[in-house]
């Protein structure tokens, strides 16, 4: 189940967003969808520190921390 | 504990900015999911009961509304692998307001993932002590 208030784009980039995304795969992923809602709330800033830790480490290859991610997200019972 | 300043801005962003929901009451959420306490929760339940509801709403509505709520996040916090679509909906009938759970679950979402942040924190000083 899918809130509608995530599915429904609110600017213009979102909308071109979402539309790529439908396009391509046949729906907008989960994390997009989160990370679209109210950028200024949330979503900008979240997505900055997904930047920082996933791609910018220091001490570890971006491939560790994807298996680290992996393992952290399969103790929750997320799909990764 | 404090924040590298990428986590501190999402922070004091979910916790200040204007929403559908009072920054208060995302605050009052994310302590709760972060430290377990829920003073704050208590500190704004008008606030929470009174979000997106009619005025004429009798007390026992509002309890099972915040039950709702409260056990939902609960789940957000420690095993959010066990929400159902029935939750989710049950939520959605109750509270007549998809933002308000989406933020409110965004912010518990944060507190949980600080909580294991902080205790991460909290090994590596200990395993680093002479």
């Amino acid at each position: 189940m899918r809130l509608s208030a995530l599915t429904q784009p609110h600017t213009l980039r979102q909308r071109l967003l979402f539309a790529v995304f439908r396009g391509l795969l046949g729906q907008v992923p989960g994390p997009v969808l989160a990370l679209s809602y109210r950028r200024e709330l949330g979503g900008k800033h979240l997505a900055r520190c997904y930047q920082q830790a996933l791609r910018q480490a220091k001490e570890w290859s971006v491939g560790e921390v994807e298996l680290f991610a992996v393992f952290v997200s399969s103790l929750n019972r997320c799909r990764f | 504990m404090s924040l590298p300043p990428e986590l501190q801005r999402a922070f004091d962003a979910l916790t200040s900015n204007h929403g559908a929901t009072e920054p208060a009451l995302r605050r009052g959420v994310l302590e709760f999911a972060r430290s377990g306490s829920d003073t704050l929760l208590h500190l704004h339940g008008p606030e929470l009961l009174s979000a997106g509801e009619s005025p004429d709403s009798g007390v026992r509505r509002n309890n099972l509304r915040e039950d709702t709520l409260r056990k939902f996040l609960d789940k957000v916090a420690d095993r959010p692998w066990t929400i159902t679509d029935e939750d989710v909906t049950r939520l959605c009938t109750q509270w007549h307001s998809e933002d308000l759970i989406f933020e409110l679950t965004l912010a518990c979402a944060l507190g949980a993932g600080l909580r294991r942040f902080d205790a991460g924190l909290r090994s590596l000083e200990k395993a680093e002590a002479p």
